[in-house]
């Protein structure tokens, strides 16, 4: 069978659209205490269908002027100070991922590595996730 | 006629899965396998990976760190499927992946079937099936597609270079090849490490 000459044939397995979109944001304030040896910085969660689900999305962050990346995962900044140190930035990672069998969550975290001396966020910094899932096209 | 008001329309293909792959990866610090996926040609890859064999909890092989502390990365070749992984963590873990391939466009060849199940619906008017607008291959490292819909529609895209086609499923601070989406169209951007030689995108007519 020669799938690209068939708007649709029942050879082959489908996508199963089962929502429609869905936005999940994060926020770290101004002003946030954290330290590497415990790297979530925020979460954000909401209920969808199944599991193992394929995910199409978009995501931008407060840092990227309104632009919409097509993405499930962000590397991005945020302005920071160590304590006794000058300000700097610290690379924070922003992923979507399912989190149980029905939730999909949004994340902001950073490297994980013991101790160390405590940061203080220098701004705000907010991740948006615009996600839709699909059924697995696997059994489960 | 609006295609979003329709859950499936003849006027436009439907995504068409010409096949699946599931295994495993012992993955301490860096860790990878090839696997021979027997299609004869480069496919579009999206997938899974987990921790747990029933993925209860699942991540998009993402070009960067998981919560996990997990870095995993999919995808394809004409005949292989890389799965790499880095493990940050110490000791070693054990990784399931899930992959289903697309055919690109610009390819059309006979493909096996892959609904081998008579008890599931390949069609369930419980759901919708996106409309492909646009599928294509932008033959350059960097560039755009308009599709002036007017509207964030969903977009799915893949960098190929050397062979292999990996899913754009990242932003990682303008170091690797990435891809935005806008109202009217969908922008191709190299990385400061890496410059594609031609990008595939599908866009479809459903909202996002």
């Amino acid at each position: 069978m020669y799938p690209e000459k068939f708007i649709q044939t029942s050879d082959f397995a489908t996508l199963k659209n089962d929502s429609g979109s869905t936005t999940l944001s994060v926020t770290i304030p101004n002003g946030m205490v954290f330290n590497h040896s415990n790297p979530h910085l925020g979460t954000q969660t909401v209920s969808v269908g199944t599991i193992n689900a394929p995910v199409r999305s978009r995501m931008t962050t407060t840092k990227r002027g309104g632009a919409w990346m097509v993405s499930s995962f962000m590397l991005d900044t945020i302005v920071t100070q160590g304590a006794g140190l000058s300000v700097d930035f610290t690379y924070v990672w922003c992923t979507l991922y399912r989190s149980s069998p029905s939730q999909m969550s949004l994340s902001i975290y950073i490297e994980s590595f013991g101790g160390g001396p405590n940061f203080t966020t220098r701004e705000p910094f907010t991740v948006t996730a615009v996600f839709s899932t699909f059924l697995s096209p696997f059994d489960n | 006629m609006d295609a979003r008001d329709l859950l499936l329309s003849t006027d436009y293909p439907l995504d068409q899965v010409v096949g699946t792959m599931a295994g495993s990866i012992s993955v301490s610090n860096f860790s990878s396998i090839v696997v021979p996926h027997n299609l004869g040609f480069m496919p579009l890859t999206r997938g899974k990976w987990s921790t747990n064999s029933g993925f209860s909890t699942s991540y998009d092989p993402a070009n960067g760190l998981s919560p996990l502390n997990i870095y995993i990365e999919m995808y394809a070749n004409a005949t292989n499927l890389v799965v790499n992984g880095i493990n940050m963590n110490s000791g070693s873990a054990t990784v399931y992946y899930r992959v289903y391939f697309l055919m690109p466009s610009n390819v059309n060849v006979q493909a096996l079937p892959t609904q081998s199940s008579l008890d599931t619906f390949n069609l369930n008017t419980d759901y919708n099936y996106t409309k492909l607008l646009l599928a294509g291959v932008h033959n350059s490292g960097s560039g755009s597609v308009s599709h002036n819909l007017g509207y964030y529609p969903q977009v799915e895209v893949w960098k190929e270079a050397d062979g292999f086609a990996r899913p754009v499923i990242d932003y990682t601070f303008g170091d690797n090849p990435y891809s935005t989406v806008s109202t009217s169209s969908v922008s191709f951007v190299p990385g400061v490490f890496e410059t594609p030689e031609r990008w595939h995108y599908r866009i479809y007519a459903e909202e996002l």
